[in-house]
């Protein structure tokens, strides 16, 4: 369908995008618009005028900062995939970042787009919780961070507030095992089912695992009971076993035309396990 | 050019095949909507109109997009080619020629979309394995051919046959 009637603005700077979002609520920020323009051209959003961040200097930095990698908004998936840094750094998104849509959509498609958008089946949000990054929003109200823990609240929804913009994401630099696993139909397509680990290692015992599944569950979240299960144990199949189990077993699932919750909780289980696995054997 | 002014008209500088011109367009309108209504590049196809099918794929200063998930809006400043520019006259670009020998299309719709995909890997990467022929194609649709002709054609096109 022909998207429905809006208009446009290309404010120069930060300054003027938040002005643009404060005098009118249902204006909206366009970045690489893979989301947006599908969401307008089906109706399920019309919003009075697209700001488009796309001339605003500055927002396509990519850069290692002290402990941080420091992500402009308008960064592409494209440009994530193939950087050195984040390949050194964190790894994850590399291995995530391929499961995005298609090329044509990573050439295009923006991490701070993906993390506002807050779509359940989203790669970038589950892998922004998992490594314990956050964002940092503008408006005319000022600046503030806020962490990925309490980033993401539902389906396509966060804490970020509709006169708000993301203008920084930093995630720290990892040098602790991960692990990503994700299930979907055909190779592209939305996840049914995606899972994110990260743990580091004391000796042979386990520490700070941040378990994170995204998709089958509705919500980008964290899975407490398995990261309990993990924490302060020695890793083995056994553990790892128990870990996906208990941690799968605490969550409630999506039941759809895609698959039964029942489905969808088999899925969870074994990419908790694989993802486990993988993360331990990179520690 | 920037505009803190919200308006439903922008004016857009862009550069199409080579051609560089100053258009007024609507701020609705997405980027294969100007191409193919206002500058009639109409080998650009809209199929599923959000993003799904690849029939409107073009390239964006080198990088393959697609044209419907792209505001004309957000030309400004670009250089675009369409499928229009991939042949000289009516002489038949490599690819094009890979693609007629190994019968890659039938009804034709999908295959400027697997055109520009494919042009942009082998400009990226001119020796590309099986593997990376199907990732790069992997977000066209085709209804007719059932895919291994295309990827042979590209294979074909690239020199890799039987690699």
């Amino acid at each position: 369908m022909k998207l429905p009637n809006i208009r446009y603005a290309s404010p120069a700077s930060i300054e003027d995008a938040c002005d643009l979002l404060s005098a009118d609520e249902d204006s909206k920020i366009i970045a690489g618009g893979q989301s947006l323009l599908p969401v307008m051209a089906m109706r399920l959003a019309q919003p009075s005028v697209v700001v488009d961040l796309g001339n605003v200097p500055g927002l396509t930095d990519l850069e290692e900062a002290g402990d941080y990698i420091r992500f402009g908004p308008m960064v592409t998936h494209a440009a994530i995939v193939s950087s050195p840094a984040v390949a050194k750094h964190l790894p994850m998104m590399v291995a995530a970042g391929r499961h995005i849509a298609h090329p044509q959509i990573r050439n295009r498609g923006t991490l701070g787009g993906a993390l506002a958008h807050g779509d359940a089946a989203g790669e970038w949000p589950l892998v922004l919780l998992a490594l314990n990054g956050m964002v940092e929003v503008q408006s005319v109200r000022g600046r503030r961070t806020i962490d990925a823990d309490d980033l993401f609240v539902g389906p396509y929804m966060t804490t970020i507030a509709a006169d708000e913009i993301i203008t920084d994401v930093w995630i720290p630099s990892h040098s602790d095992g991960w692990g990503y696993g994700e299930f979907a139909r055909r190779a592209g397509d939305y996840g049914l089912a995606n899972v994110a680990v990260v743990m580091s290692t004391e000796g042979s015992q386990i520490s700070n695992a941040r378990v994170a599944v995204g998709a089958a569950v509705g919500k980008i979240q964290r899975v407490p009971e398995a990261e309990d299960v993990l924490n302060g144990s020695e890793l083995s199949p056994e553990r790892a076993e128990v870990a996906s189990e208990a941690g799968a077993k605490s969550l409630s699932y999506i039941s759809d035309i895609h698959g039964s919750a029942e489905y969808r909780q088999g899925l969870v289980q074994e990419l908790i396990r694989r993802t486990i696995v993988e993360a331990g054997a990179r520690t | 050019m920037t505009s803190s002014s919200p308006s439903n008209r922008v004016e857009i500088d862009v550069e199409v095949n080579g051609r560089r011109r100053t258009v007024a367009v609507d701020a609705r309108d997405t980027l294969a909507d100007h191409l193919r209504n206002d500058q009639k590049l109409t080998g650009i196809k809209l199929g599923c109109e959000h993003g799904v099918c690849g029939a409107c794929t073009i390239l964006m200063d080198g990088a393959a997009v697609r044209s419907c998930l792209t505001l004309a809006a957000q030309g400004d400043g670009r250089s675009i080619r369409t499928v229009e520019d991939l042949s000289d006259g009516a002489a038949l670009s490599p690819l094009q020629e890979a693609f007629k020998r190994h019968h890659a299309l039938q009804c034709g719709f999908c295959t400027a979309g697997f055109l520009i995909s494919a042009t942009e890997l082998l400009e990226s990467n001119p020796s590309p394995t099986r593997d990376e022929v199907i990732e790069a194609l992997s977000g066209n649709l085709c209804r007719c051919t059932g895919y291994q002709t295309i990827v042979e054609a590209v294979l074909d096109a690239a020199g890799q046959i039987g690699n």
